[in-house]
């Protein structure tokens, strides 16, 4: 159902109230308008019954002066008479342009005009003398009897008149009485209407305000449970706050202890710097002397080399003397064969061929040893060799070690610059940290205070639905 | 080294001493060492080419020519029935002469000459399980040395 507001209703009520009263002034208006031209109508004919009943009153005033002039013959009487005529003849002239007269009232009137013209010839005629006064009496009864029919024909259209005025007078009661009816009908309706009206726009606002006060209690309650639960909250809130300032407080011990230990570290890595510039430099040199350990391993390498060469020259040289001596050793041994082959005239050749045997295998032994020692010398000089391309390759890698430390300690430069910028940034960075925390700590105060405002106004809430409660109770009794 | 003076005097002293000494060649053949009487030989010379011989016995390896004479080559190592031989093992010739025929003993490494008394030399006699070829067995630096007869090995 829809909820309309009191001040529609209220505003309904009142468009509906200005309307039927505007309707009741247009009605009224409109009677009385009616019984207006009623009333005007019946005021136009009676002025203009009564100018018939002056003119029917007229009608008789000739007679005294015509009887006064029959009399007489006074002129007086005669000008008193012209008068009367001429009053006669505006007085028609009124009531023949009257509107109430039918066509038979008027004939009648036109008659009773013309007897009145016969009358007023009779006047002329006495009054000139043209009838003598003799005769005048005669004519003068004639007149009166002309005035007598022509009063009876006024008589009777003044009745016809009265009967029809009597009738349009109750025609028009009729109606006026019925359009007072109707006047009073409306009014009573009028009067009802805005009631009826209001009636049922106060059944409306009444179950509106019911249902707005169920509404209001339910409200009331939530509300108290929010405020309730509110009430719970910010309590949490306020220890919640109370342990966030605890923790900014430390957090801000711990930002200055890390401004303390980033201006420390600023100290160290100035100090890395340093050492990482000597070490490079070091380094350097370093490369430089390698380069030239190089060198001189090459040029030892060069000659070991050589010498081994030379060692293989020796050890061809050696394996020609052992061919030598072995062929030696075996003209040695078929000396002593020959030697024994002669027998006792080779005893003398057997001594010199034993002594040449004994040398020859000297120079075998010496050529053996000889050629272990120049096979050493040899196999020294291959390992020397090796050890030399060896140990080239150890200073290559060692250049190449110390090149790559060298690119290492630029890097370490490099990044020592950029962390002591670092640190310092950092160093600003927990400066204005700590000034943040500081207005962070002093918003956290702010805001516990204000968490104890809002616990009170929570309890001023609470006491608040508590009344909004009673009402919307003591609102549901009363509707 | 002797100087020639001390070698004069080493043979005179020799001479006049009037000992009698035989001489051995020492040589091996595989593992085996062996000795021969050097007036036994004729000539030691590195190993010589050969020639076949058709239907020849397995120890006779071939005809050869040295020095102008022609040697009959033989392989004392299966004379011997030595078998732990290898290729190294034929490093020396010995050519000595038998009963007018010239021959040539393959052998391996020749260690060198020996004298001694030759007394110790027929003093020398067969041990049992020795080859037939065989007169005896001398020990020299610890080596024993098994001694070859010419005459057994070519009967």
């Amino acid at each position: 159902m829809e909820v309309r507001s009191l001040n529609y209703h209220n505003r309904r009520s009142n468009i509906i109230s200005s309307v039927l009263f505007l309707l009741l002034v247009g009605v009224a208006f409109f009677v009385f308008t009616k019984a207006g031209t009623s009333i005007e109508d019946l005021e136009t004919a009676y002025v203009e019954q009564i100018r018939l009943e002056r003119f029917r009153a007229s009608l008789g005033d000739i007679l005294s002066p015509l009887n006064d002039l029959s009399l007489t013959g006074e002129a007086k009487y005669a000008k008193k008479l012209d008068k009367v005529s001429s009053d006669f003849v505006a007085l028609y002239g009124d009531v023949s342009t009257s509107t109430s007269l039918n066509d038979a009232d008027n004939i009648a009137l036109q008659d009773a005009f013309d007897l009145m013209q016969e009358v007023m010839v009779i006047s002329d005629e006495i009054a000139s003398g043209a009838i003598p006064t003799s005769q005048a009496k005669n004519v003068v009864t004639v007149a009166q009897n002309l005035v007598y029919a022509a009063q009876s024909k006024v008589n009777d259209v003044t009745k016809s008149l009265e009967s029809r005025l009597q009738q349009r007078t109750d025609k028009q009661r009729k109606a006026f009485n019925l359009s007072l009816m109707g006047l009073v009908l409306f009014i009573l309706l009028l009067l009802l209407i805005p009631n009826i009206l209001r009636s049922r726009s106060f059944g409306a606002v009444t179950k509106t305000i019911s249902s707005v006060a169920n509404k209001v209690e339910e409200a009331s309650a939530e509300i108290l449970t929010a405020v309730d639960k509110q009430a719970v909250d910010a309590n949490i809130q306020a220890n919640s706050v109370m342990k966030v300032t605890q923790d900014l407080e430390d957090m801000s011990k711990n930002a200055k202890n890390i401004a303390k230990t980033s201006m420390a570290v600023d100290r160290i890595a100035s100090a890395t710097l340093i050492s990482a510039d000597d070490g490079a430099k070091a380094v350097t040199e370093a490369i430089h002397y390698m380069g030239r350990i190089r060198d001189e391993v090459n040029l030892i390498a060069s000659k070991v080399t050589y010498a081994g060469e030379k060692a293989e020259q020796i050890l061809d040289s050696i394996g020609s003397i052992k061919e030598i001596a072995d062929e030696t050793h075996l003209l040695a041994l078929n000396a002593s064969i020959e030697s024994a082959a002669a027998g006792e005239f080779g005893k003398r050749f057997a001594v010199v061929a034993s002594e040449v045997r004994r040398l020859s295998e000297r120079a075998r032994e010496f050529t053996q040893e000889i050629q272990l020692v120049v096979d050493e010398v040899h196999t020294s000089t291959r390992e020397s060799v090796e050890v030399t391309q060896e140990g080239l390759r150890e200073v290559a890698q060692g250049v190449e070690i110390a090149q790559r430390a060298n690119s290492a300690l630029m890097k370490m430069q490099e990044m020592s610059k950029k962390t002591s910028q670092a640190i310092r940034a950092i160093t600003l960075s927990t400066k204005r940290q700590d000034a943040t925390s500081q207005e962070f700590l002093d918003t956290m105060r702010h805001i516990s205070e204000l968490l104890q405002g809002t616990a009170v106004q929570m309890q001023k809430s609470r006491d608040a639905s508590h009344r909004l409660n009673e009402v919307s109770k003591e609102l549901h009794k009363v509707v | 080294m002797k100087t020639p003076e001390s070698l004069s005097k080493v043979i005179e002293e020799e001479i006049a001493n009037e000992v009698l000494y035989v001489e051995l060649l020492h040589f091996r053949l595989g593992k085996t060492h062996l000795l021969l009487l050097t007036r036994d030989l004729q000539q030691l010379v590195l190993p010589v080419p050969y020639t076949n011989v058709p239907m020849a016995p397995d120890h006779m390896l071939g005809m050869a020519n040295v020095r102008g004479q022609i040697v009959c080559v033989l392989d004392l190592a299966i004379m011997l029935d030595i078998v732990d031989l290898n290729q190294h093992d034929q490093q020396h010739c010995i050519i000595l002469e038998y009963q007018r025929m010239h021959i040539g003993l393959v052998v391996g490494e020749v260690q060198g000459i020996h004298r001694i008394l030759e007394e110790k030399y027929h003093a020398v006699t067969e041990k049992e399980g020795m080859h037939r070829a065989m007169k005896g067995s001398l020990e020299f630096d610890g080596v024993e040395c098994q001694v070859l007869e010419i005459s057994r090995l070519l009967k």
